[in-house]
């Protein structure tokens, strides 16, 4: 069991809704359900859960305004968005208001509930790091990044990362597997666009791959995500 | 009225004018210079007949240029406008007003265009309806599938069952699993043939796709004891295109050889930049393709008979699917085969200049 105990699941379809809401309970989960949008921001409202999944369309608000919603709030709760729209362009829309995951129907409640835990291990991370006591530091593979000390390790060699270098770095790997936009990239690492594009960033990933990765051509670590931005690595999760 | 006698008056002045023309032209003409001709050869030093049948030739050539002026020129604009029309153009309208033959020869071939052009918008409209009507069916149809497939998967886990019952629901979630795909292929499909499937053409670096989706079946190859290979070069291999969609066509290729391959063969996948084209290809040592079968390998719903892919799970519409996306980028997917030898899909695509630098300050 990770650090995500409670699931709020906002979704319309009864059957559906009582499918994830069982197969979760069964993994030991606390679930509550919500079967509307509104429903759902208000329960989310009076109660601190530490994960939602939630449907894109809803009667009375739609997924994409609950999460909006959901992120407007100061606590970082993890999204995992449901949806039978498989376009491209929800997917996006998802995932650039702040959804931290995307899963497509008909989907395999193996899948659903692998991912749920993937999510827990990244709140897990969060919470660690936020631990006042704890060690600031986040291991993967040979890689180790020192967040108290800005520096970024490789085999215990310091990669001497420039500022805004450490800065994606830091971003990317706080939440493992999570797809950031160029764009939200850039506002987040304060990378200033200076053509007008978002483009600006791909520079500072080209550079980084090439003192982070082996091979900055097929990197392990700060993996493209193709017609949106780049994410960590969750292979290490 | 007024327009049956304006057609008969101008059908008077053409005869008359003709008349006229013709008879000029042979007697005044023709029998005009003869006999100055015989003037001439009895040594006459000035013929006198020479005047008017100079002019009366001259009349009849103006006559008959006025006269293909008038009537091939009509007929040459007629004839261009039919070509336009044939070519495609059902909206053009041919022009004569005239209220003669020509006119009404127009006017017949326009409704003739018209009524072209009904049933053409007709057909599209039906084909239209057809795959919006396979667009929504499938999109509609995962709500179902999703309650089906979760439930039956939680059957399958909810403890012991008979032999019986337990293979019973092993089928029914595979079957779904199956159709899951198919309306997921249908969907893709319907949106490439309405050419309404979104694509986000981006510079990219092809080598971190294929080796990101080559990464992907290492674990796949490795149970099925399969050696596989990625033989990619060093530099990043730009090309211009959707990263999604190529990342489909090379795990939908990878997906098959793997299916194809017996235990103990090997795939490669292998990216080479030839010329101005960076080629990606999938190469198995698997069954094969007869001969006969190769030119219908991109149809939709295509199956190996030999094979028996259904029940390997394929949909038919992987292929059609990846040759799509293919063209949509431009390039060409293609396929050589020989049966028990193995078969090499490869797909060629322009490469592109890398990226330009934007100069970030740090």
């Amino acid at each position: 069991m990770t650090s995500i105990r409670s699931i709020l699941v906002v979704e319309d379809d009864s059957d559906i809704a009582n499918l994830v809401c069982m197969n979760l309970k069964k993994e030991g989960y606390e679930v509550v359900h919500a079967g509307d949008g509104r429903k759902g921001i208000e329960l989310f409202d009076q109660g601190l859960f530490d994960m939602v999944m939630l449907d894109l369309m809803l009667p009375h608000v739609d997924g994409m305004e609950v999460c909006r919603h959901i992120r407007s709030s100061e606590r970082y709760v993890p999204v995992m968005m449901v949806t039978a729209k498989s376009e491209d362009a929800n997917k996006v829309a998802g995932l650039e208001i702040g959804a931290d995951d995307y899963v497509t129907k008909p989907f395999s409640i193996a899948e659903v509930l692998a991912r749920v835990k993937a999510l827990g291990r990244r709140v897990e991370m969060l919470t660690k790091l936020s631990d006042e006591s704890g060690e600031k530091a986040l291991e993967f593979g040979d890689i180790r990044i020192e967040i108290d000390k800005r520096i970024v390790l490789l085999n215990g060699e310091d990669l001497k990362l420039t500022q805004k270098e450490f800065e994606i770095m830091r971003i990317l790997s706080l939440t493992p597997g999570r797809p950031y936009s160029r764009r939200s990239l850039c506002e987040k690492a304060g990378v200033e666009s200076f053509d007008g594009t978002d483009r600006t960033i791909d520079t500072h990933i080209k550079r980084l791959r090439a003192k982070v990765e082996k091979d900055r051509n097929r990197p392990v670590y700060v993996l493209t995500v193709w017609g949106f931005g780049y994410k960590f690595t969750d292979k290490f999760c | 009225m007024g327009r049956v006698v304006n057609k008969l008056s101008v059908r008077i002045v053409a005869v008359l004018a003709a008349g006229f023309g013709l008879y000029e032209f042979f007697v005044w003409g023709l029998l005009g210079a003869e006999s100055a001709w015989r003037e001439v050869q009895r040594g006459a030093a000035e013929p006198s007949g020479w005047i008017r049948p100079t002019a009366a030739v001259l009349a009849g050539i103006l006559t008959a240029w006025a006269i293909d002026w008038c009537v091939m020129r009509r007929l040459r604009r007629l004839n261009r406008d039919v070509r336009e029309v044939a070519g495609g153009d059902l909206a053009r309208r041919l022009g004569s007003r005239a209220e003669d033959e020509m006119g009404e020869l127009a006017a017949g071939i326009n409704l003739l265009v018209d009524a072209l052009r009904d049933n053409f918008d007709e057909l599209r409209t039906n084909d239209e309806l057809r795959r919006r009507l396979v667009a929504n069916v499938s999109h509609e149809l995962r709500t179902p599938l999703t309650s089906i497939q979760g439930y039956l998967e939680t059957a399958r886990n909810a403890g012991p069952v008979s032999p019986e019952i337990s293979s019973n629901l092993d089928i029914c979630h595979r079957e779904t699993r199956r159709l899951a795909r198919l309306v997921q292929d249908l969907f893709q499909l319907s949106k490439l043939d309405t050419r309404q499937l979104e694509f986000h053409h981006e510079t990219m670096s092809f080598v971190e796709l294929a080796d990101q989706v080559g990464l992907a079946f290492e674990q796949r190859m490795l149970e099925k004891e399969i050696t596989f290979q990625t033989s990619l070069p060093d530099d990043a291999l730009y090309v211009v295109g959707d990263g999604n969609r190529l990342g489909q066509v090379i795990t939908n290729l990878l997906g098959n050889a793997i299916v194809f391959t017996d235990r103990g063969g090997s795939i490669t996948l292998e990216c080479v930049q030839e010329g101005s084209q960076v080629i990606c290809r999938v190469i198995d040592t698997g069954v094969g393709i007869a001969s006969k079968d190769l030119p219908h390998i991109f149809d939709s719903f295509f199956h190996l008979e030999k094979s028996g892919s259904r029940n390997l799970g394929g949909t038919g519409l992987g292929l059609a699917i990846c040759k799509a996306i293919v063209d949509a980028h431009g390039g060409t997917l293609q396929v050589e085969s020989r049966q028990g030898d193995g078969t090499t899909f490869w797909f060629s695509l322009d490469a592109a200049a890398e990226p330009e630098l934007v100069e970030p300050a740090d």
